[in-house]
């Protein structure tokens, strides 16, 4: 079979896969991030004790695989009584597993921020709660910028593992396609290039996101 | 008026201030003028509570700041949110850049008004513009403080004190970052302010420009108020050792 023929066929297969690759990933990737947020606002400003539960946290998920919250949530919480959708269960695993990544990025781009900066929100009788919105946040999230993509170019790439979780997304329906046909190449071969192309446009985005700050 | 009462301040071992008093009144400029590390900074950060000191009473306008002894005689500094009121009394500019480089000059100046002390909008706005203005950068009102040379930037700097309306001014060598030619706009926006007899702590190595404007200069060395006296008095006059010393290798 020709590719062009094959893609003509089973071209709607793959957007399915692309529908739930691109919304799962946008998804977590705005769950994530505000959890990232969150947690660093716990970190800055709830003292040694919420310090170490945030660092606590984060080293409980960067030292487990993403596969193991994604079917504990999915198998275990219909256990306590929350059948969660697929969708749900898998989000959250990644919204809680990159929003500890996120919150160390965070954590870092706070240390670019002048200590005179603090003094000075002080001094004109900020909040701390004022001084984290109008002052911290804005400036950490300008310069994670580049982080940030790095991380959600992971994140794009983990949601493949949702296939676990019966999603069918990009990599379930190539997966799907190859029992089907035992056209493995072509199978594949088409969804190498749609992540290609998913990771490409999320790079340009954020590429773009960081040119467009002006005050830099 | 405030009045410093016998302020002591340690960092670890090292102390810092000594027992420093002090009375400003109502529209009096004093420059502090010592060598690099006598404490001028550590003085001025105690003042408005940037930083705790040890022993000691700061009053302003009678009411005493930061600290309140319980009727046990324990000593205990007040809550965060009554410092916050306390500080907007007072303005400080300090010697690096330090505007919010991620905000507009305008919305440098508007930030007190607006997050602390709940001014509305149009009236922050109003007094943001009318103080840019004063201080000669209404034009620059929407660009970024990376966009500013370094005097404007401390122009800028000394109008988002001034939004708070306070009662008094600690400024800490605003122009000793600057390049010479930058320094004589700052020092003109502090000869502007003479006449809304605001009060002024200014801290500087400019002997010149502190004879032109304090009322009074006090020479600080090894953490304590060594002469304190009319500027003629301290710059013509000095009695003390260290400070004819300090002259001379200043000029
Ligand atoms: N946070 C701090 N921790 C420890 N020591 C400090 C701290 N801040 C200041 N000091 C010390 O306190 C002394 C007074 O410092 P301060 O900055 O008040 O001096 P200064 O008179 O402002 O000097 P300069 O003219 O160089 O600005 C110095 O010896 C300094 O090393
Ligand atoms: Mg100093």
């Amino acid at each position: 079979m020709s590719f062009a023929r094959w893609v003509a066929i089973y071209g709607p297969t793959y957007l399915t896969g692309l529908g739930w690759t691109a919304v799962t990933a946008v998804g977590a990737a705005c769950g994530a991030l505000i959890w990232g947020c969150v947690l660093l606002l716990i970190r800055l400003s709830t003292g040694r004790w919420g310090a170490r539960g945030v660092d606590a946290y984060v080293q409980l998920f960067r030292n487990t695989p993403v596969l193991l919250p994604i079917y504990l949530i999915y198998f275990a919480f219909p256990m306590i009584g929350l059948p969660w959708p697929a969708v749900v269960c898998g989000g959250l695993a990644l919204i809680l597993q990159n929003g500890a990544y996120i919150s160390e990025i965070l954590r870092g781009s706070v240390n670019a921020i002048d200590r005179v900066q603090f003094d000075a929100a002080r001094s004109i009788g900020l909040a701390p709660w004022s001084t984290f919105r109008k002052v911290v946040l804005p400036q950490v999230l300008v310069y994670s910028i580049p982080a940030l993509g790095n991380q959600t170019v992971l994140l794009l790439k983990d949601t493949s593992l949702l296939s676990a979780i019966s999603i069918t997304e990009l990599t379930m329906q190539a997966k799907l396609l190859t029992e089907q046909t035992g056209a493995a190449y072509e199978a594949f071969i088409v969804v190498a290039l749609l992540y290609l192309l998913l990771v490409s446009g999320t790079e340009v985005f954020f590429r773009v996101a960081h040119r467009a700050v002006r005050w830099r | 008026m405030i009045a410093v009462r016998g302020l002591q301040k340690s960092f670890g071992t090292a102390r810092v201030l000594r027992g420093i008093d002090l009375d400003i009144a109502d529209g009096e400029v004093v420059a502090l003028i010592g060598r690099s590390g006598c404490g001028k900074t550590t003085l001025l950060r105690c003042i408005n509570f940037l930083e705790e000191y040890d022993t000691g009473e700061i009053r302003l306008d009678g009411e005493e700041l930061w600290y309140r002894t319980t009727p046990g005689g324990a000593r205990r500094r007040v809550s965060e949110a009554e410092a916050r009121r306390m500080r907007q009394q007072m303005g400080i500019v300090f010697q690096q850049y330090n505007l919010f480089p991620h905000m507009t000059v305008l919305d440098n100046v508007l930030l007190g008004p607006r997050f602390a002390q709940r001014v509305s909008v149009a009236e922050a706005e109003a007094l943001g513009r009318r103080l840019l203005a004063r201080v000669g950068l209404e034009a620059k009102m929407s660009g970024y403080p990376a966009q500013l040379s370094g005097g404007q930037q401390q122009r800028v700097a000394i109008a988002r004190a001034l939004a708070m309306r306070p009662k008094v001014l600690l400024l800490d060598e605003i122009t000793s970052a600057l390049d010479p030619e930058l320094v004589g706009e700052v020092e003109d926006v502090i000869r502007s302010l003479l006449s809304d007899r605001i009060m002024m702590v200014l801290v500087t190595h400019a002997l010149g420009f502190a004879r032109e404007v304090a009322h009074r200069i006090a020479y600080l060395a090894d953490g304590a108020i060594v002469e304190l006296g009319s500027p003629a008095d301290i710059l013509d006059r000095p009695k003390d050792p260290s400070l004819k010393e300090f002259l001379r290798r200043v000029r």
